[in-house]
């Protein structure tokens, strides 16, 4: 009962980073997993987001 | 003459150009222009390939057509 | 403080950027490789003094009057925003043509920097200019670089925040004639002069060179084509079938198949978790984001591949080849260079349309670039390649062939029906050939890579949960026993029936298709989901769960299906900013899905009488379907006529 507990709570806090990181992107109109991509601002893999 | 009609590996200077004011305008920043030296390389899969300045462009048979030079 | 880098096109900008900034920005060895401008603090290393450096660099521009809209964006910045530096970077290759925009950016007040770029390139040519007095001459300090190897760049920091801190307005150098009517033939005058005087010159430009030579094969006439489609298809049979597929199967097959959840099921059982939650990581992330990952081999050495023919400088050419045929149907040459950008993805394949002058073509590629599969679409050609067509190696390539058909037989049909007037005339600058950097293509590919997982570990991964929970259960949040009960069933049947026509019978079809435009690679990964729940069998084999929904005909079809349907809803966004209007987007839209669902229909109903000489399912709607759309493709290309005859008319 305990892991699912812990499990369970690691599990909610991945989906809710991934989910907001998601979110993000479609608002600023992220492009993701691109190839000769001539803007990375748009990309969202980008690291130091501005 | 017009440039289309040239022979390939000639120089040539340019006497006029004609067509519509914006590509008239940018071959003239290119340094295409009256009096200016103007190469035809060669012509490749319908294109012209031409020398101005130090570049090669690549032009269509419209835009060589619009250009008139003399030897 | 801010510097703005301004420059002719290919004069080596971004490399520049790249250099002193840190990043790891696109470049390539063809003219309009960055349409958009980008930001970035200076790198520590060039910054000794530790001020606050701002580092902007602008798409490539001939003059400060725009040809382009690209070039625009550049106007806009160096007249608008006002930077407190320009760093003009002179192409060393050509000074005599850079010189003339130099010369217009030293009027503006803001002051300016040279960068002679491409120095070894002008001494390798073993050219030589007096640049200390073409800077005294100029006003300005002139700085010889080579942003390859990072020569010179110092010095040019340097100088360049020195004079930014110093405050003083620009003085402009003064010509005969500079206010006269004719200003721009006496700066160009002006120019020949200096040149004339400062720099000797020992090549003859106009001479053959091997560049030339190289040109006139891969550029010719007839070998032209196929030498085109011959690299094209080297760089998929090694990134598809080559190293990059062996190591995807692996992936696939081996690590996502079997290794990861049979050790992810033997951990969460020993801890004891809660069989649903082990289902969800299990069958709904793991399976999900594996089926995804699984291809990222595959990926990298794709963009490894195109990285490396971007950079030599093949592009331009394969624009002037295809300049010949493309202007049949109302596209430009340079049309193929969105196409061939957006085989990596439609995004900056669309945003590379802000090369093309004339808006109608730009119009018309925005619409007809995606249809060429990018890298997201590739997972759904692999799975259902290697599951129904194991041993037909051609069908992998033949879709690229039909993606060309499309743009062929799509662009030939939007000639028909829009109207407009089509002046334009073509002109590309023709970079000499260099040799491609490995190192430059090993970090794209890399960065790539980084994109892919941060993509497969994000949105794909929230769809995922996402759809293993709405097969899971009903819409009274109550676990169902059979997925057909479920909340993605039933949103899944509710579009079924328009998939009907197409011979696709099955809520789960519909549901994937539908994920599939908030990214591509969700088609795979939702029946990666699905079929994980459902069926003991792995995704990836050939003959596979996935066969129970498909016979390979219809498999062919919900193929084309995917490919030829609007593309994701970040590519629309694009499509959006560059269409310039809602209508067009709704146009373009229109069109595409007209043309999967056709295409995808022809393959379904013609393919089946053909293979298995009876109907698929659907025969008649399609049938009526089809009725419909001819009557209407007749009806608007003979409006178009008209339109077209009163235009005649009136001009």
């Amino acid at each position: 009962m305990l892991s699912t507990i812990i499990v369970g709570a690691v599990l909610a806090v991945l989906l809710f980073i991934a989910f907001k990181r998601s979110v993000n992107d479609l608002k600023q109109g992220g492009c993701s997993g691109c190839s000769s991509c001539s803007s990375k601002d748009k990309c969202s893999g980008k690291v130091d987001r501005q | 003459m017009k440039l289309s009609k040239a022979k390939i590996g000639q120089t040539f200077t340019v006497q006029n150009v004609e067509g519509k004011d914006k590509v008239k305008n940018f071959l003239f920043t290119l340094g295409c222009f009256e009096g200016e030296e103007i190469t035809l390389v060669s012509k490749l899969a319908g294109a012209f390939i031409i020398n101005i300045k130090d570049s090669r462009y690549a032009i269509d048979e419209a835009m060589a057509n619009s250009i008139c030079v003399s030897i | 403080m801010k510097i703005a880098l301004a420059g002719n096109p290919n004069s080596g900008k971004t490399t520049l950027y790249n250099a002193i900034t840190g990043k790891n920005e696109f470049v390539g060895n063809w003219p309009g490789v960055t349409v958009e401008k980008k930001e970035a603090d200076l790198k520590r290393k060039y910054n000794s003094e530790g001020a606050d450096v701002r580092v902007v660099d602008l798409p490539g521009a001939y003059s400060i009057s725009p040809f382009t809209s690209e070039e625009a964006i550049t106007r806009d910045f160096v007249l608008g925003e006002k930077p407190d530096v320009i760093i003009n970077i002179v192409d060393g290759a050509n000074v005599s043509r850079s010189l003339f925009f130099t010369s217009q950016l030293l009027e503006l007040g803001i002051p300016v920097v040279v960068a002679l770029n491409k120095s070894d390139i002008l001494a390798k040519r073993g050219d030589k200019l007096d640049f200390n007095s073409l800077g005294k001459e100029l006003n300005c300090r002139i700085v010889p670089t080579t942003a390859t190897s990072g020569t010179g760049l110092l010095e040019l920091v340097k100088a360049a925040i020195e004079v930014g801190k110093e405050q003083k307005k620009q003085i402009s150098p003064s010509f005969d004639g500079k206010d006269s009517n004719d200003s721009k033939l006496a700066r160009q005058k002006y120019i020949d002069q200096i040149i004339e005087k400062y720099q000797v010159k020992s090549r003859d430009a106009s001479k053959v060179n091997i560049s030339d030579k190289i040109d006139r094969i891969v550029a010719h006439k007839w070998l032209g084509l196929p030498i085109f489609f011959l690299v094209m298809w080297a760089v998929y049979a090694i990134s598809i079938g080559g190293i990059g597929g062996y190591f995807s199967g692996y992936f696939n097959e081996t690590l996502f198949g079997e290794i990861i959840p049979t050790a992810a099921n033997g951990f969460l059982e020993s801890i004891s978790v809660h069989p649903i939650l082990q289902a969800l990581i299990v069958d709904g992330m793991i399976a999900g984001v594996g089926a995804v990952i699984g291809f990222l081999p595959l990926i990298m050495v794709l963009f490894f591949c195109l990285s490396l023919l971007e950079d030599c400088g093949y592009m331009a050419r394969v624009a002037v080849l295809m300049d010949r045929f493309f202007k049949k149907f109302g596209l430009s040459g340079k049309s193929i260079i969105p196409m061939i950008v957006g085989s990596g993805c439609a995004i900056p394949g669309v945003m590379a349309t802000r090369t093309i002058e004339d808006i109608n073509q730009r119009r018309m590629t925005v619409m007809l670039a995606p249809f060429i599969p990018c890298g997201a679409k590739l997972p759904i050609i692999t799975l259902f390649v290697a599951v129904f067509f194991p041993n037909h190696l051609w069908v992998g390539p033949s879709v690229y062939i039909l993606s060309i058909a499309m743009i062929v037989l799509g662009g030939m049909l939007l000639k028909k029906i829009f109207v407009w007037e089509n002046t334009s005339q073509f002109i590309m600058e023709l970079p000499e050939y260099k040799v491609p950097g490995i190192g430059h293509a090993a970090f794209q590919m890399l960065d790539k890579a980084k994109a892919f997982i941060y993509k497969a570990t994000t949105i794909i991964l929230v769809c995922n949960t996402f759809v293993w929970f709405a097969q899971a259960y009903s819409w009274s949040f109550q676990p169902v026993a059979d997925q057909s009960m479920s909340i993605l069933a039933s949103i899944g049947t509710f579009i079924a029936p328009l998939l009907l026509p197409l011979g696709f019978v099955g809520w789960q079809l519909g549901a994937a298709a539908l994920t599939g435009f908030i990214a591509k690679e969700n088609v795979v990964a939702t029946f990666a989901v699905l079929l994980a729940v459902a069926s003991e069998e792995a995704l990836h084999l050939p003959g596979g769960a996935l066969s129970q929904f498909f016979t390979p005909v219809t498999a062919f079809a919900y193929l084309a299906f995917n490919l030829f349907t609007p593309p994701c809803f970040a590519a629309i966004g694009a499509m959006n900013s560059e269409m310039g209007s809602r209508k067009w987007l709704w146009k373009g839209l229109a069109f595409q899905f007209g043309v999967g669902y056709i295409v995808a229909m022809a393959v379904t109903q013609v393919g089946s009488l053909i293979v298995y000489g009876s109907p698929a399912v659907g025969f008649i709607p399609a049938i009526i379907i089809a009725a419909v759309t001819t009557v209407y493709l007749v009806l608007k290309i003979k409006k178009s006529n008209t339109q077209r005859a009163n235009m005649e008319i009136a001009a």
